[in-house]
Formats: C-alpha cells, structure tokens, sequence
C-alpha cells in the first residue's frame, strides 16, 4: 500500500511538472542568439589561420635562411653545374671524348688539367699509360696546390670530379688508385681503383657496388647536390670551430623572457592580450632540455557591476534648536539657530551597470621539456611542451564606483571572478641563436590550452586557450 | 519530428530566424527545468543560456533514427549541464546532506495520503515547493521522479551510493509531503 501511495504521489508530481513551462526574460534570447553567432567553426576563425600563417612564416624563414645562405648557394650551384657537365661527359658511347671534354678545364669549372687524350690512349697502350699517369699525377698536383675541395672517381665508366671539401686523404687515394692502375688500361679506357670510402656518399657507392651496378648508373643530381651541400655544411661548422663556436652538450642555463599572450575564448572579448615576463633556469643534456623558473604574469579585464541606488533630489535644512546669547557689544539678545542639512532621495529606486578596470597578478611556475631536432651551425630548431601552473597572487582595481550624490544601496558584481589557481599546458615550436658561445636568442611559438576556467563562476562553456610567442635572452654556464 | 529535422538544418546552417525559433519553442521548458535545480533565477537563467549553446554545438550529434526525442535529448543535456553547473559551484561535489538525526524530515504517517489536494495544486505551486528543498534531496528527487533516471544512474551522476541516493529520495519525498501538508492545513485554516 506503501509502494502504491509513493508510485501515486511520484505520478502526479511528475504530471503535474512534466508540461510545467517558466518563461524566460527575452535578454537570454538575444544573448544566446548573438553567441552562437559568434561561435564559428574552427576554419572560419581568423585566430587559427593567424597562427597556422605565422608558423608556416617561421618555418619557411628558417629553411631559407639554413639552406639558401649565400656561400651554400654557390657552392651548389657551381658543383651542381660542374657535376651536370660531367654526368653529361660520360655517356657510355662516348668514353673517349668524354674523358678529354671534361679534362679541359674551363668546362670541368675547377679542375685544372692540361692534356689528357684518348685516342693516344686506345692507339698506344704502352705511351698511353705513361702519359695518362702523368697527366694525372699533374692533376694530383693541381689538386694539391689550387683547389681547395677536390675529390676525383673514376669507374669503368667515366670520370667525375665532385666538390667534397678539402680532403686531403681523398687525394691521397685516387693517385693510389691511378698508380695501382696504370697498367689496367683497356679499350681506350682508364680505370681507376679510387678507395670510395673517402667519399662522403652516404654508403651510395658501396651500396652500388655489392649489387654490381657502376656509379653512374644509379648516381643522379641530386645525390651530388647533396654530397656538395653536405660539404659546404661541414664547411660552415669548420669555419664556426675555427672561431671558436661549437654546440655546448650538457649546460645549465639562465634566461631572461618575455611572452606576450594572446588569450581566447574569455569573457572580454576586448582584454585578449597578457604579458608574461620569467626568469628560467635550463639544462641541456644532447638535444633534451628541461626548463622551469618562475614568472609573473599580468592581465586585464573589466569587471562589470550593478548598482542599486536613490536618486539625489536635493536637500533642504532642518532648524534642530534656537539659543539666545548675550552680545555683550551691542547689549541685546541674539538668537543662534542650530540646523541640519538633510538631503533629499528618490523613493524609486534606480538600477545602473557601471564598469571597472581589473588588474590581474599571476604567479607563473613552468615546467618544460623539449627536444632539440635540428642543430646547424648557430641555429637550432626544438620543440618544447609542458604544464605551467598560474597561481593568483593579486588583483588591483583600477578606480572606483562614483555614485556622485545618488545613495547607493547595493552593489551586485555581475562578471565572474578570477580563478586563484588554474593549470595550463602549452607546447610549441622553438627558434634558436647562438650569438657566443655562452649567449643565445630563443623565439618560441606556442600555443596553450587552459585546463579550467579561469573564471570562478562557469561564465564561458568553452575553456579558455592562448596563442603565445616567447622571446628569451639565455645565457650558459 | 519533421519539423524538428528542419529547424535543427536551419539551425546549423547559423540562420538566426531558426535559432530564435529553436529558443522559442523549447526554451520555457528548459528554464523550468532549470529552475527545478538550481531555484535562483538569476543562475537559472545563466544555465538556461549555457545549455542552449551547449545544445547547439552538439546539433550535429543528434540523431533522430536513434529514437529519442529531440525535446528529450535537449533535456539530458540541459539536466547533465545543471549537474555540471551544480558540482563546479560547491567545488565539485553535489551536496548531499549528512545523515544526521536533526536532518531527518518528520516522519509523516504511513495513512496520510496528500495525493487529493495534491491533484488540485498548480503546477508553480509544486515547482515552488520542490524549489524550497535541500539542494541534496532535490536534485535526487528531480533526477528520480522527473527524468526517471535509476538509483544506479543517479549515483553515477552526482558521484555517491546507490545507498544514498535512495535515503535522500526517501527523504525529499517525506519533506515534500510534510510542506504539502502543512499547505493544505493553511489552506483549511484560511478557509
């Protein structure tokens, strides 16, 4: 009976609300109205493609930078050409031709050699080998005395000359290999055991050779550009060592920032920007760093309130009492009146928004891991992500509610207050300058995700992220 | 449903006529329902336009093959927003009041059976008095009663016992009765 009395009761109250209806003030239709407006898809939202255009601008000026460099330009250029001209020289039914073309030396670009002919060759195998093996200790000696980046190939099908920086041993072992060759001319062909471990080819060569193939058979541009660009590289670090520049490995740092914060998804809409300014300590061990430090950082915003009041009318002045004194001067009485000022207020009472500034202090504590992918002379491109916790430290009003001669008689805050505690996480991309050995520039890119709200009343439904860029002086010990 | 079909394209296509009309259509029950958990009216009305926006960015995800009604659908998300709201602002728990003696309703007798003048209470009248309940007791009863949902369920969602949420409905529905009756003896004293 129990059962069916509660099931009863249950029932009715249900029916009774299921069709219950309050209707809403209309501000809620216009604010939901004009929110969803505003709530565009994410490739709709300039924000994103500010940030996308930037990161691709960053990324772009450093592969410029890096590979487009002015003595890595012509050095590709020239050994590209020169390694075009000599791809070209040595087509299989032109041996002989091929080999006299690129000896002459204003097509080879920097080689320099004199006389090399193959039909002397391939008629007089005996001269031939003579000749050939002076000409070439000739060009050995060019080598040596002119060029400072000079590596010379010779397989069963032609000759190449290839810019590989100034290595000596390179050299060294192609007159090796001329000499132990000399006698294994054949068919008007010179074939040279060249010891192809001098070559910076990454494996190329003996990759080819296990599998039977010659050079230039599977040998193409770009694998030559890439030798070239190789060396120049090598180049570049030789000149930084020689004045004293390496990459430091395992090094505590100390730096100096500043962040400015673009922040989205807040109640106001008009305070995006924040300034973060840190002092950060970082140690590197290889390409793997881990920063913290700590930071203060500074945000506006507006908090709005509503005020109560009664209206000022006027005022008008009460006599409280009457005394008599005696003026002893012009010996009569005199009457002194004592009054109050009262002031008059409306009955009604009256309702007004009014807004003030906010200054927010928060205390910034990051902790940042990163990795360093590419590391090229002074520059060195990371990555770096990692949680940063913001704890409130205080906020400053800037002015007051001036209610003039109104009374007021409420104040009500109608923007939600500031989290005191809030956790973020970030992660983006770092741009990095060795301007000394000890002193570097950092540009980091990043965007951050704010895992609460920073508001304490749940003002927005989404939380809140930031697009950020840090810029940093660091210096190493 | 068809029109509901319509009106959720319109909507998604961001035409402001139709998302007026959206609001329009259901917005009264929602802030009832509202209301039914969080009685401020100021807060209520925050909820109120959370939850449609809420409803709005999860338009896509309504399917009405599914088989629910779209006014019940936007009434799960309505309701899972208030607990939300709810559990923020008492820093993430829903109160649930303590089991201690002096919190226990009087207990009403096991005769009294208030479901006569209870037929003839208006709908404000009972939305008022459940408004008037504990935060604890009346989210579970609303949960309960309302939209029905398990006692499992409700443990679930605002994170105690099955246990519990029993005792708090047991007790939302005595002090509910007891409110009714000392309303219906008022209204026989003014009679």
């Amino acid at each position: 009976m129990k059962g069916n009395n509660t099931n009863n009761f249950d029932q009715l109250i249900k029916a009774k609300l299921e069709n219950h209806v309050v209707a809403p003030p209309t501000s809620v239709r216009a604010s939901f109205i004009s929110s969803v407006q505003q709530t565009k898809a994410w490739y709709q939202k300039p924000a994103y493609w500010s940030v996308a255009a930037l990161l691709l601008v960053c990324f772009l000026s450093c592969y410029l930078f890096i590979d487009l460099s002015p003595s890595l330009t012509q050095s590709s250029s020239l050994s590209s050409n020169s390694n075009k001209d000599i791809n070209k020289s040595v087509s299989t039914e032109e041996h002989s031709q091929a080999i006299s073309s690129q000896l002459e030396p204003e097509k080879s670009g920097s080689i320099d050699v004199k006389e090399v002919s193959s039909p002397a060759i391939s008629s007089q195998p005996e001269q031939a080998n003579s000749r050939s093996t002076e000409s070439l200790n000739e060009i050995n000696q060019t080598a040596k005395g002119s060029l400072t980046s000079i590596g010379v190939v010779k397989d069963k099908a032609g000759l190449v000359a290839n810019d590989f920086g100034s290595d000596e041993t390179a050299i060294q072992n192609t007159n090796k290999g001329l000499q132990d060759n000399k006698n294994n001319t054949s068919s008007g062909l010179i074939t040279l055991d060249v010891d192809q471990k001098s070559i910076r080819d990454f494996g190329f060569n003996s990759a080819l050779s296990r599998r039977g193939k010659t050079l230039f058979e599977g040998y193409t541009l770009q694998l030559n550009y890439r030798k070239s660009k190789q060396a120049n590289i090598f180049k570049f670090k030789e000149d930084d060592a020689s004045r004293g520049f390496s990459f430091p490995r395992n090094k505590f740092y100390l730096g100096v920032s500043y962040t400015p914060e673009w922040m989205f998804n807040t109640v106001e809409e008009d305070k995006k920007l924040i300034h973060n300014a840190a002092l950060e300590f970082q140690y590197c061990w290889n390409d793997f760093i881990i920063r913290t430090g700590i930071g203060i950082s500074k945000a506006t915003g507006t908090s709005e309130f509503s005020v109560d009041y009664r209206e000022y009318l006027g005022h008008y002045t009460k006599l409280d009492s009457t005394s008599y004194v005696w003026n002893s001067t012009q010996e009569k009485v005199e009457a002194v009146y004592h009054l109050s000022d009262f002031k008059v207020f409306d009955t009604a009472r009256m309702y007004a928004q009014q807004a003030i500034e906010k200054e927010y202090t928060y205390l910034q504590i990051p902790l940042i891991f990163g990795y360093d992918f590419y590391k090229r002379s002074r520059i060195f491109l990371g990555v770096r992500t990692g949680p940063i916790l913001s704890v409130l430290l205080k906020t400053t009003e800037k002015g007051d509610i001036d209610p003039g001669d109104n009374k007021i008689i409420s104040i009500n805050n109608l923007s939600p207050d500031r989290v005191n505690t809030n956790w973020q996480f970030t992660g983006g991309l770092v741009f990095g300058y060795h301007l000394t050995k000890s002193f570097r520039l950092e540009a980091e890119p990043r965007l951050k995700y704010y895992f609460n709200s920073v508001y304490e009343k749940n003002a927005t439904i989404r939380k809140p992220w930031s697009f950020e860029a840090r810029m940093a002086l660091v210096y190493g010990f | 449903m068809a029109t509901d079909e319509g009106l959720i394209r319109n909507c998604l296509k961001g035409k402001p006529e139709a998302l007026g009309r959206l609001y329009d259509l259901y917005a009264p029950v929602l802030f009832s329902l509202c209301l039914r958990y969080v009685p401020q009216r100021a807060e209520a009305e925050d909820l109120l336009q959370e939850a449609f926006i809420r409803i709005f960015e999860n338009l896509k995800r309504f399917n009405p093959r599914d088989g629910g009604s779209f006014e019940g659908w936007m009434k799960r998300i309505a309701v899972n927003h208030a607990l939300n709201y709810i559990r923020t602002r008492n820093r993430h728990r829903i109160f649930v009041e303590s089991d201690q003696p002096n919190n226990f309703p009087d207990v009403v007798e096991e005769d009294y059976n208030p479901d006569d003048f209870l037929a003839n209470l208006t709908s404000d009248t009972i939305h008022q008095l459940i408004a008037e309940l504990p935060e604890g007791y009346r989210t579970v009863f609303n949960l309960y009663v309302i939209e029905e949902y398990s006692h499992k369920e409700i443990a679930e969602l605002i994170g105690c016992s099955e246990n519990t949420s029993k005792t708090q409905l047991l007790k939302a529905r005595n002090l509910l009765k007891k409110k009714i009756s000392e309303l219906q003896l008022n209204y026989r004293y003014e009679r």
